[in-house]
């Protein structure tokens, strides 16, 4: 994260934009306090892949490292673009919440050495060709040797194929470094970051996988207790799953740490709601519209809502 | 051709979905959605919701067209939050699709396999399997 790295890695961006012109191996990465000399992940279960099938066979191999047993073949579906002849980012990380696992960016060789030096094998996308002559291709990184200078790859047929630094480097630079963790959901990446694991864990909503997201929620609040979109995020996935009390308690405690917010005590409003306690939602709900806010809106239509029901006659269960 | 088809189908699916999110609007559960506190900050609400229903509407058709059954396409935008989708509108034509590995370059120009061999043989690329790649 220092001035190394800020170094570097224009250096490198140069170096690969020259194209063939003096091309160097002028940096040298070694070892750090974030990495060992070297790596081997050796739990990494590995898949030859068919032809232009290198998306599904890199995701297979990932997810079952995670836990998630499944083959390659079985990914195709979701992953695979037929016109295309190959496999889009988004689709592997679209297919990775699928599986109920927490899909996690990461960009550049210092993340990558980190993660693969904590043990997280990372899906890379390589331009194996030329920029006008482009050969896309993902592989898995299970390893690196510094003193060697090489990346170890899980890559078409090879397993623990050594790749010089050098020329992973310029192959992975095309893709602008994209490589993609692929993790249990209660598990942190080894350098996490707030927002990006925030931006993780919503994809898991969205795919509707409640009981991953809540895991990781809980994660993120113990690393950063402080979050208020993930506790709104965790009372959420409570909710979604019919978890009301759970969902309560948590709102409660994001409305005691966030006085200023009316976020937590809207969500809340409606948990006591649901579970019939009309009184006490109604005393929340008036106390979010007062708190105001960017959007205020929706504890106005919260209120509202109550208020119409309680007049309406509609007695709460 | 999707670009042609996309602005009536995008006017219809805006009545629609404005039709929708003020008919839900009615009884429904009022929580703050987790995307909706993240975003709040930024958009507003109404605006930010039809641009992403467009976003999602335009991704979607881009994969079918590439050959992606409509039922998986819509699987697959529906599992990224709408940053992601934000960031794919309008270029999912030219995002990078992994396939190739083993570089079998058949029919090939011949000016092009000397060039990949010898970038090959530099670190530049990596397209054969039988470059050795030398130390540094």
């Amino acid at each position: 994260m220092g001035l190394r790295r800020l170094g570097y890695l224009p250096l490198l961006l140069g170096l690969s934009l020259l194209g063939c012109a003096g091309v160097g191996s002028r940096g040298t990465l070694g070892p750090s306090a974030e990495r060992g000399a070297d790596r081997r992940i050796d739990s990494v279960p590995f898949f030859a892949q068919a032809e232009h099938q290198c998306g599904p066979a890199a995701l297979a191999m990932a997810l079952n490292w995670s836990g998630v047993a499944v083959k390659p073949e079985e990914l195709l579906a979701t992953v695979y673009t037929p016109a295309r002849q190959g496999s889009l980012q988004h689709a592997l990380v679209a297919a990775t919440r699928r599986h109920g696992r927490l899909a996690y960016p990461i960009t550049g060789i210092d993340p990558l050495l980190a993660e693969t030096s904590a043990g997280h094998p990372v899906i890379v996308l390589q331009n194996l060709g030329l920029p006008w002559f482009p050969r896309w291709h993902y592989a898995v990184v299970v390893g690196y040797d510094l003193p060697a200078q090489v990346i170890i790859l899980h890559t078409g047929k090879t397993p623990y194929h050594p790749l010089p630094l050098r020329t992973f480097m310029n192959t992975w630079a095309r893709s602008e470094y994209w490589g993609l963790l692929v993790l249990p959901p209660d598990a942190l990446p080894a350098q996490a970051e707030e927002d990006e694991l925030l931006a993780a864990l919503l994809g898991l909503e969205k795919t509707g996988q409640w009981e991953g997201a809540a895991k990781g929620y809980q994660s993120l609040l113990r690393r950063w207790p402080g979050n208020l979109t993930a506790g709104i995020g965790l009372g959420n996935s409570y909710h979604a799953q019919g978890r009301l009390a759970d969902a309560e308690s948590v709102f409660r405690r994001a409305a005691k740490l966030h006085p200023g917010s009316g976020a937590p005590l809207n969500n809340l409003a409606q948990v006591l709601w649901e579970q019939g306690r009309a009184d006490e939602a109604l005393a929340a709900a008036k106390r979010a519209v007062s708190l105001g806010g960017p959007l205020v809106n929706v504890y106005r239509q919260t209120l509202e809502e109550i208020q119409a029901a309680l007049s309406g006659g509609m007695e709460a269960r | 051709m999707i670009r042609v088809l996309a602005k009536p189908v995008s006017v219809i699916v805006i009545v629609s979905l404005i039709t929708v999110t003020f008919g839900l609007s009615r009884g429904e559960a009022a929580m703050v959605g987790t995307e909706m506190l993240l975003r709040s900050a930024k958009h507003q609400q109404a605006a930010a919701r039809i641009e992403e229903f467009l976003n999602r509407h335009e991704v979607q058709a881009a994969l079918v067209s590439q050959g992606v059954d409509p039922e998986e396409a819509r699987a697959r935008v529906g599992s990224l939050s709408d940053a992601e989708v934000e960031r794919m509108a309008g270029i999912v034509d030219s995002l990078p699709a992994g396939g190739d590995a083993i570089g079998a370059i058949i029919g090939g120009a011949l000016l092009v396999f000397f060039v990949l061999l010898i970038t090959d043989i530099l670190g530049l690329t990596h397209v054969f399997p039988f470059v050795n790649h030398g130390r540094r």
